[in-house]
């Protein structure tokens, strides 16, 4: 029994045993289905080498790979588990079966512009995992604002992008480069190098295709090839860049070939622009003349002197505006500007390769571009040409970019616009011939033997324009190819390497005819003179080359582990680039039209050749680490070290880092799949990012060679004392910031503040003489920017036919300077002294560094206006008290240029294929310091024309209650209060009507696609201040025509 | 492929980031770095010293015909800047910044030396002429001790005025360090201690002690290299001898002294550097240049412009009874540098002034050949034999002291001492009484006069028009300038 009982037992385990077995058999028996598919590209076109895979978490992974028609057979281990295809350059899909056997794919390109994906240049993140504040730009949406300028486009989508340009000194002149731009605020201060304040040049970098380029490739670069643009503002999302991400970075992104059949694509550009003069309130002849009679100009000089040869004169002029000489300076060297760009895109595919060659796109980009501007004979054309080709398999990406540019521009050569603000209406500008005069004078048609006493001579602006041959011109050749490997390594990990190699030749050549007003006394001198013959004339020729080396290695990582996700990227950067410059000056030309350099009789007399040659080197080690928590909570960090030839010997490395935090509360339980909430999410980053806006001289200590000899031998001089400590100024970053958008979408905001401190401003510090020398450059000096910035959208209405769309962003930065060196307290003195003995009146203002006081604030003596009795100004010195004397010691802060707010806003509307769009730019609450009225209404000289409140509101007679000082005064006036006031502005920024023509009609015939749209920029300007604007080269107002035809 | 991995990996592993970063700058410049690896480069860093020597702030002017001649009183001043001289009005200096020039041009040279000391003693540079990197070094070694005792001696009162005064720092850094202001006592010790490592780095090598040139010298050229133009062994000596009898050791300035003519006694005369022109020998060479032992050449623009701008433009006058000064009227100094502008005035536009010329120094320049504008004495036979006669008749040896003189006078065609030799009165008295006339006959120009009254501590010295002037130590000490340490 015993032992059947254990039969039993060992029978029912053998059987359940088998049983087991048997089980396990018909599953394992189970699990081979077969699921045959086709993978589609976007364009319905199969798609070869594209990896299908079984992606379930806990079973192994079985894959197949597409053949040249796209097909593929897969077993999966149950027939509802999910299948993932993946494809270099497209996004990954997921799909399940449900239980059939076939199983199609249609692949999307993964655009890495796509709105949903941060790209940081190096890498790109997810938008939802972003802890940093980046302002993404559609290339699209950039040139619906302005399809001819680039920084003139980007500012209306964050107005913390800040073209700047105070004084209005450079208009709409297409040869003028920005130098200056901000992005939330100034955070270097200016350098002082014997005693003079240098204009800070603060320019963010531009990465384009992830390779820096200069602020000029920028300029210049057709606009229709941009894909995205992204302003990286904080450190979360510009730390990678290290010690060259304070100023921020503008990422641009060009575009990239798009598979399927060959696609022609053609966009005209046209328009004109018309020169805006509406700030320039001028008096005419007779207002002039009036305006000199009553400044007392006409008037005996010394009692007892005969008024009669001043009255001739005044007689003279008076005769002369009536008979209609009225000369309208303004217009002089203007016209209406004329542009046009045309740019080709051609792209395609080149289909069905076998596994192994993948699949190839390519594009061909062609643009050529004229823009004339207001001024008569300014230019500036450029011509490009480029390829692309993309390579990808299942494994591999590969990228090569190839772009050729050619620009030419040239100088009106009617010289700078101020001297046709300056010259009187009251001379004619032709004699009786038609000839132009040379000198503008009354000798040039008074009586022979006329006596004037008063007899105003001014060099005719226009003369050497119409009749000389002189030239300023520039060129600028650049060639450049980046190339990238992308290799996907095995899921989850990718390497990309990249490498660019640039090279930029600059040539500027400057003609100044022998016949010039420079040397107008050397025409009269005897023409035998070799000294005068071999210096008149002048030919100026520079040169620059440029190569640069740069290569990047990026690896990244990512995981996902149920709820947890990670990402991690480490990466490395080199970078060389090689400059060298060289100049010369030759002298002596013969003849006007003998504008060739090798005319000229020799170089320049004790001149020498000039030219720099420089080499800089910088290496860069970078990480970023990102976990994700449900996608709910994220952490982000950034860690850069970076390495220059720019530092100083002991710094030649210096750590740069970011860490941030999000928080994406729609993920939360509680708004999950809440419309209303469809996003919200609060994150903050602080961190740590650099400037490299010092030259290495600065670092090192340099030895010159000297030119004098001591006794036949050449010394060689040490001029600074190197600081081996010498780094970069860091900005010490921190910003919070929400993203949401609410209410179906309808809805999107964006609001930052931000508070960034930089520490270690490069100044000169004063040392003790014995050390050898009185002063070194060293880290020393405080900035401080804090502000916010927002932007808004609203949808209230969104439907197949119509979309209207509200936008407004602004910004509010405050700048204060923390800590300044006693050389720059010791610079206030100097310039105190300067301005307060000023006899040349070459200053309006000065800055002065005061620790506490913005970068912006205005300077000026208190005012209390203008005695009513006596027409002269009233002070308030430093203690309050009265006074009638002007001292420097007595200005103080009387304005801060920043403006409580200022930014765009907008409206969009798309009805079917019409669509209507206008941005306005709004800035209220900023101090200005009107020059205008300072230097063109007081301070002005008699002899030149001024503005016409110089007349009429000037103080005249005891009782005026005027705002300007008596007519007659010609004392110097300085900074004043007076001068000082609130600006607020509008101003139309663009304007714009576009029009598609649905693709019905254009079926069947050979265009698939045609726009057309008109675009308005600066139609007005409106300010609370009349200030003169345009100084060099005046504002314009364009209309421009875009036609996009594609094929 | 992996290979190729590997080799470029060990590349950079090899090469050390730092020398990558050490880039060329400018063609401008050059690091320090790159410059130091060539040999000729440690010879332009110290050739520039000498050329900053020769700045106005300097020895091209406000030391040498400038501002010290209006404090020795040797000139009559004429506008308000040499008045503030003459009356020793420092406030007055300084406000034209001349004090606070001198302070930073002096320290900015011996900055320069302290660079130029760090860096040959640290090369591996192999140098091509035996010697040549021991001169070098003796000659930045020189140039520190020598330069800050020319501050020291204008800047500290003299040393039996108060040996404990502390106002100068001595520096041998070349960096940020600031040094502290150490007492004249100090001071003096550390400058006589560089200036004896130049001896022994220059004795074995200076071809001036042999009379035999580092370099061949090809006729009709000017030898720039000629050691004189240079702190050479026996301009060491020389100032050595100066230091000495600043401090009052008067062994020690006798030997050094001595040895200084030891050139004179041991070169063949073809080959003599420096010696006493004798009368009719010097030609247009009004400053007698053979005789400096250390001058600084000075370009055409230099100190010729200054003596020609305050002599022949502005005319500044010689001090009254400039004849009572120089009773003899065969002295060739009396009739080489100075003219008589009528009414016994007299202007010094002769030993200066364009006029005067270095002979046997010839610049050919095509066809042309040029002789070479004056030099900036810096120290000179005279001073040497002066300090010889000086510390023998201290030591109560006055008749041999009396020799020296006797010798210098000779050369100058003047008999001052020999003539009272003969009448048999020369005790240490007359000698010193003959030493002090000599100071003031021998040094016109050359601002040594202000400095033999300070290192005396004379109480009264003659004005420039004749009266006396009470000194204190306020007067012949300037207070550092503001801000200079």
């Amino acid at each position: 029994m015993k032992i059947m009982k254990l039969n039993k037992h060992i029978m029912t385990c053998l059987m359940l045993a088998a049983a087991i077995l048997c089980l396990t058999q018909t599953m394992f028996a189970q699990q081979r289905f077969r699921l045959s598919g086709l993978v589609l590209d976007e364009k319905d076109e199969p798609m070869a080498g594209v990896v299908v895979y079984q992606d379930e978490p806990n079973l192994k992974k079985r894959s197949a790979v597409t053949d040249n028609e796209g097909r593929f057979n897969l077993w999966l281990d149950s027939p509802n588990n999910r299948v993932t295809a993946t494809f270099m350059g497209y996004k990954k899909k997921t799909l399940r079966p449900n239980g059939k056997s076939h199983l199609n794919f249609k692949m999307e390109v993964n655009e890495v512009e796509m709105e949903d994906a941060v790209v940081i240049g190096y890498y790109s993140k997810a938008k939802d995992s972003f802890t940093g504040t980046a302002v993404y730009v559609n290339g699209d949406d950039l040139r619906a604002v302005n399809n001819t300028n680039f920084f003139d486009g980007l500012k209306v989508f964050d107005p913390s992008f800040q073209v700047m340009d105070p004084k209005g000194m450079f208009g709409s002149d297409p040869n003028h480069i920005p130098d200056q731009i901000e992005i939330r605020g100034q955070n270097s201060m200016p350098d002082i190098s014997q005693s003079n304040l240098q204009t800070v040049t603060s320019l963010p970098i531009f990465i384009l295709d992830g390779f820096e380029v200069s602020v000029q490739k920028v300029y210049d670069l057709d606009m229709n090839r941009i894909a995205s643009v992204r302003i990286l503002k904080d450190a979360s999302a510009s730390a990678v860049y290290g010690s060259r991400a304070a100023n921020g970075v503008v990422v641009i992104e060009t575009k990239s070939p798009e598979s399927g059949v060959l696609r022609v694509s053609y966009t005209l550009n046209c328009g004109m622009q018309i020169p805006d003069l509406t700030s320039y309130n001028l008096m005419n002849a007779a207002e002039l003349l009036e305006f000199q009679k009553a400044a007392g100009v006409f008037d005996a000089a010394e009692p007892g002197e005969d008024p009669g040869n001043k009255l001739n004169s005044y007689n003279f002029i008076r005769q002369e505006i009536m008979r209609g000489v009225d000369t309208y300076w303004l217009s002089k060297p203007l016209q209406v500007g004329f542009q046009q760009k045309h740019s080709v895109f051609i792209d395609g595919s080149v289909k069905k390769f076998s596994k192994e060659n993948g699949n190839m796109r390519y594009s061909i980009n062609l643009g050529y571009g004229n823009t004339n501007g207001v001024m008569k004979g300014s230019n500036r054309s450029t011509y490009e040409a480029g390829t692309k080709f993309m390579y990808s398999s299942d494994k591999i990406f590969i990228t090569n970019d190839m772009q050729f540019s050619m620009i030419t521009s040239a100088e009106s050569p009617y010289g700078s616009f101020s001297s046709y603000t300056s010259a009187l209406p009251y001379f004619r500008e032709k004699d009786a011939d038609g000839n132009y005069y040379r000198t503008l004078s009354l000798t040039n048609i008074a009586p022979e033997g006329m006596e004037l006493g008063v007899s105003p001579i001014q060099q005719s602006p226009v003369y050497e324009a119409k009749y000389l041959n002189s030239y300023n011109k520039g060129e600028n050749l650049g060639f450049r190819n980046n190339t990238s490997i992308n290799w996907s390594v095995f899921p989850g990990l990718r390497i990309k390497g990249s490498f660019s190699i640039s090279y930029d030749f600059d040539r500027t050549d400057i003609f100044l005819s022998p016949m010039s007003f420079n040397y107008i006394n050397d025409n009269d001198n005897s023409i035998n003179n070799p000294d005068v013959l071999y210096n008149r004339g002048k030919y100026t020729l520079s040169n620059t080359h440029t190569l640069s080396y740069s290569g990047n290695i990026v690896a990244s990582y990512t995981k996902s582990l149920g709820v947890h996700d990670i990402q991690a990227i480490l990466g490395g950067e080199i970078r060389e680039s090689q400059s060298n410059s060289d100049g010369y000056i030759v002298t002596g030309f013969m003849g006007d039209a003998l504008d060739y350099l090798s005319y000229g009789a020799q170089y320049e007399q004790y001149g020498r050749p000039s030219g720099i040659e420089s080499t800089t080197r910088s290496l860069g080690a970078f990480t970023n680490l990102s976990y994700s928590y449900d996608n709910r909570y994220l952490v982000d960090v950034t860690a850069r070290m970076d390495g220059s030839s720019l530092y100083g010997k002991n710094q030649q490395t210096a750590p740069y880092w970011s860490a941030g935090v999000r928080w994406n509360a729609n993920n939360e339980k509680f708004l999950k799949g809440n419309e209303t909430f469809a996003k919200i999410a609060v994150r903050g980053n602080i961190g740590v990012t650099g400037n490299q806006n010092f030259s290495r001289n600065q670092a090192a200590s340099l030895y010159y060679y000297q030119t004098p000899v001591y006794g036949g031998f050449f010394g060689a001089i040490i001029n600074t004392l190197g600081n081996p400590d010498l780094r970069g100024q860091r900005t010490f970053n921190r910003n919070i910031g929400v993203d949401a958008t609410l209410f179906n979408n309808k809805l999107n905001f964006d609001f930052n503040y931000y508070y960034n401190t930089t520490t270690g401003n490069l100044t000169d510090i004063t040392i003790a003489p014995s050390i050898g020398f009185s002063s070194y450059k060293t880290n020393m000096g405080d900035v401080a920017n804090r502000g916010v910035d927002f932007s808004i959208s609203y949808v209230p209405v969104r439907t197949k036919d119509i979309l209207l769309n509200f936008t407004l962003n602004g910004t509010h930065n405050r700048n204060r300077i923390t800590k300044i060196s006693d050389t720059l307290k010791k610079y206030n003195e100097t310039i105190n002294d300067r301005i307060q003995n000023d006899e040349k009146n070459e200053y309006t203002t000065v800055f002065l560094f005061k620790e506490g006081e913005s970068m912006n604030t205005i300077y000026a003596v208190r005012s209390l206006g203008i005695d009513p009795g006596t027409g002269k100004e009233i002070f308030l010195n430093k203690n309050g008290e009265k006074t009638l004397v002007w001292s420097a010691d007595d200005q103080v802060p009387v304005g801060v240029t920043e403006p409580i707010l200022q930014g765009y806003f907008g409206i969009n509307l798309r009805y079917k294929t019409w669509e209507i769009g206008t941005n306005l730019n709004y800035s209220f609450g900023a101090d200005r310091y009107n020059y205008t009225l300072h230097q063109r209404i007081e301070n002005v000289d008699y002899m030149v024309n001024n503005d016409k409140r110089a007349l009429f509101e000037r103080w005249k007679q005891p009782g005026d209650i005027a705002r300007y000082k008596a007519i007659n005064d010609n004392s110097r006036t300085k900074a004043s209060s007076r001068f000082v006031q609130k600006e607020n502005r509008l101003s139309l920024t663009s304007l714009r009507l576009s029009y598609t023509i649905p693709r019905e009609t254009l079926r069947g015939k050979l265009l698939s696609m045609v726009r057309l749209s008109v675009t308005c920029n600066e139609l007005f300007y409106w300010s609370t201040i009349r200030q003169e604007r345009g100084l060099s080269y005046p504002f314009a107002r364009s209309v421009n025509f875009s036609a996009q035809v594609n094929f | 492929m992996k290979k190729i991995i590997y080799i470029s990996l060990l590349l950079l592993a090899t090469t050390s980031c730092s020398d990558w970063f050490d880039a060329p700058s400018d063609n401008t410049s050059v690091t320090d770095k790159k410059f130091f690896e060539d040999e000729n480069s440690f010879y332009n860093a110290l050739t520039d010293i000498y050329t900053q020597l020769r700045q106005p702030a300097l020895y091209g002017e406000n030391l040498s015909v400038g501002m010290l001649e209006f404090m020795g009183q040797n000139f009559v001043p004429v506008d308000e800047n040499t008045r503030a001289y003459s009356k020793f009005d420092y406030a007055a200096i300084e406000r034209n910044g001349i004090l606070s020039a001198i302070w930073k041009e002096m320290y900015h040279a011996i900055s320069c030396t302290n660079k130029l000391i760090k860096e040959i003693e640290a090369t591996d540079v192999v140098f091509y002429n035996k010697g040549q990197k021991e001169i070098i070094t003796g000659e930045a070694y020189a140039l520190r001790g020598a330069l800050h005792f020319e501050l020291l001696r204008l800047f500290h009162p003299s040393l039996n005025e108060n040996p404990n005064y502390a106002a100068l720092p001595y520096m041998t850094d070349f960096g940020t360090a600031v040094g502290a202001p150490l007492t004249t006592v100090d001071l003096l010790s550390l400058i006589k201690s560089d200036l004896r490592h130049a001896t022994e780095l220059l004795k074995p090598h200076d071809p001036i002690l042999t009379g035999i040139s580092l370099h061949p010298i090809t006729p009709g050229e000017i030898d720039s290299r000629l050691r004189t133009f240079e702190m050479n062994y026996y301009a060491v000596t020389a100032m050595l001898a100066r230091v000495s009898l600043y401090e009052g050791n008067y062994t020690d300035a006798f030997q050094y002294a001595d040895e200084t003519f030891n050139h004179l006694r041991n070169v063949e005369t073809r080959n003599q550097v420096f010696y006493y022109f004798t009368p009719g020998k010097y030609g247009p060479d009004f400053s007698f240049s053979r005789e400096h032992i250390f001058g600084i050449a000075s370009p055409p623009d230099g100190l010729t412009e200054v003596a020609e701008r305050m002599f022949a433009e502005r005319k500044i006058k010689t001090r009254t009874g400039l004849r009572y000064i120089f009773p003899e009227a065969s002295d060739i100094r009396y009739r080489a540098w100075f003219n008589a502008e009528g009414g016994n005035e007299y202007v010094m536009s002769g030993k200066f002034g364009k006029e005067s010329l270095l002979i046997d120094y010839n610049k050919t320049t095509g066809q042309e050949t040029t002789s070479l504008p004056v030099r900036i004495p810096f120290i000179k036979l005279g001073e040497v034999a002066l300090i010889a006669a000086e510390s023998l008749n201290e030591t109560d040896r006055p008749e041999l002291a009396a020799q020296w003189l006797i010798d210098m006078e000779t050369s100058k065609g003047a008999s001052y001492v020999a003539s009272r030799q003969q009448s048999g009165t020369l005790d240490k008295v007359a000698v010193r009484e003959a030493i002090a006339e000599e100071y003031a006959r021998e040094f016109w120009g050359e601002g040594q006069l202000f400095f033999y009254h300070k290192r005396l501590n004379h109480s009264r010295i003659s004005a420039f028009d004749g009266s006396t002037i009470e000194m204190d130590s306020k007067k012949y000490t300037p207070p550092v300038p503001e801000n200079a340490l």
